[in-house]
């Protein structure tokens, strides 16, 4: 892994790979090296190399701007990518072409602003997948449908529209919509950031109980309790590249780079005090 | 003074006008419907000199009067190309283009205005590109067009008036003949008027009706 420390007096930024969680599987994901500059010429992504193992919840935090959400877009290939690859399964990810379809097939994907299918019921979004991707009797996508909106807390809403729905509720729609594909990963890009305070916790509490289930998760988030709990991997990016990554205890409690520190102190309520590396609230 | 006998008896006379106006509507709005879309999407999707010249061609029609077209259409395209078109047949492929230059710029905004995150959420899924345009962006895209495009047949219906300039026979032109045999100005006009009226009133709060619906569902 080839990180540029931007601060010279820090010490290179280290591996907790003896640590990590519950990293029993093989990865899934592999992020080798990747780049991307937009159009515009800004450099959305430096060369990033990371992984994330089956099963494994792996939280990507970082200040707004510094690539979180463009390595996300990469990894399902809705972003082109410059340099580098993507290696999801064993399989180099793709933009275009059976193989990409084949791959997003099999990586859910929850958007920040939901992006529910506004012309469909809840029902219809979450079986739209089953139906139109996987050619499935309407029978069965109907009965698959209300069984995974049930499993988010929804299944008396299956006939209402992403309109008359909360963002909280719309957004639990949107991650059994990517259930419904029954996927080996799912992205999470920011997903309680447009949402009213007090129906974040009814979507974290969905992602928890996904992350207990198994479901390999890559999770971009401004949540640092979230991360914390529930992550088994932090990667705290900056300015398009990686500046640390460890488990959630090390990151929080011990951040090795001034710059990592700098960024935690700014959510006041999440406790980072890294001169006493403790956790005050262990779970 | 209005004379009622003549009044009434241009309903009759209207009839075959009425005919050739209702089969020209018929003919150019399914024939336009099908060309804006394709220069809607040639503009969006197709590479760069392609997009440009549908850009060209659309700019074309919406920048000029339809009566001039009209005109070049019957009057130049025979004199200067050779190429002689039936009345009719001008008229009709004139209509076409000019309606469906409006129509799929209409379309294109409409395509443009729902924002890329809804084709992408159709692409996490696993869908194919002409999957998510068709599940996805399309049904949307075309609530949100469709009540200008109904309000642009009712135009269509009123504007196919200008073919009688051609000598295509259609309803304002059978008024008009039969103004410059019995004079009666005031009667032949009138009773045009309230035929175009009748007609086009149902379209018009048909489109009204659509525009509410629309922004009900919003």
């Amino acid at each position: 892994m080839t990180i540029r420390a931007k601060d010279p007096s820090s010490s290179p930024p280290g591996h907790d790979a003896d640590l990590r969680g519950r990293a029993g599987g093989a990865s899934l994901i592999s992020i080798e090296g990747v780049a991307r500059r937009y159009p515009t010429g800004v450099e959305a992504l430096r060369g990033v190399s990371m992984v994330a193992h089956e099963s494994e919840v792996v939280c990507i935090i970082g200040p707004s701007g510094s690539g979180k959400s463009t390595l996300l877009r990469c990894v399902n290939g809705l972003e082109p990518i410059d340099s580098g690859r993507i290696v999801f399964n064993g399989q180099e990810v793709r933009r275009k072409g059976r193989e990409a379809r084949e791959i997003r097939r099999q990586i859910g994907m929850v958007f920040q602003s939901f992006e529910l299918f506004p012309h469909m019921t809840a029902l219809g979004n979450v079986g739209e997948g089953p139906r139109t991707v996987l050619r499935m009797e309407r029978d069965e996508v109907e009965k698959l449908a209300r069984e995974f909106l049930d499993k988010v807390g929804l299944a008396d809403k299956a006939d209402a529209l992403p309109a008359q729905l909360s963002g909280g509720q719309q957004q639990r729609v949107a991650i059994a919509r990517a259930l419904a594909m029954q996927p080996r990963a799912i992205l999470f890009d920011e997903v309680t950031s447009a949402l009213d305070p007090e129906t974040v916790g009814e979507v974290l509490t969905v992602m928890q109980q996904l992350a207990r289930e198994g479901m390999t998760m890559l999770v971009v988030t401004h949540e640092m309790a979230f991360a914390r709990d529930v992550a088994d991997w932090i990667v705290v990016m900056e300015n398009g590249q990686i500046l640390e990554e460890g488990t959630p205890s090390r990151i929080f409690g011990a951040p090795r780079l001034s710059r990592t520190r700098e960024f935690l102190q700014r959510f006041e309520h999440t406790p980072a005090r890294p001169s006493h590396g403790e956790d005050p609230d262990p779970r | 003074m209005f004379f009622w006998p003549a009044f009434w008896d241009t309903f009759p006379a209207l009839a075959s006008g009425l005919l050739v106006t209702i089969e020209l509507t018929l003919l150019v709005m399914p024939c336009a419907l099908v060309l804006a879309l394709v220069l809607a999407l040639t503009r969006l999707y197709a590479p760069h000199p392609l997009a440009r010249i549908a850009t060209g061609w659309v700019e074309l029609w919406r920048a000029t009067p339809l009566l001039l077209q009209l005109y070049w259409l019957y009057y130049v395209m025979p004199s200067e190309f050779g190429i002689l078109l039936p009345a009719f047949t001008a008229v009709a492929f004139g209509l076409i283009c000019n309606v469906s230059a409006f129509l799929s710029e209409n379309f294109r905004a409409g395509i443009a205005s729902i924002r890329v995150g809804q084709r992408h959420a159709g692409l996490s899924l696993g869908m194919s590109e002409s999957q998510a345009f068709f599940r996805v962006v399309m049904p949307q895209a075309w609530s949100r067009v469709l009540p200008e495009t109904a309000s642009m047949w009712v135009e269509l219906f009123k504007e196919t008036s200008l073919v009688s300039t051609l000598a295509v026979a259609d309803l304002t032109y059978r008024a008009l003949a039969l103004r410059t045999e019995n004079y009666r100005t005031l009667e032949v006009l009138t009773a045009l008027a309230l035929t175009y009226l009748v007609l086009a009133y149902p379209q018009a709060k048909l489109s009204d009706w659509l525009y509410r619906r629309q922004r009900v569902t919003e």
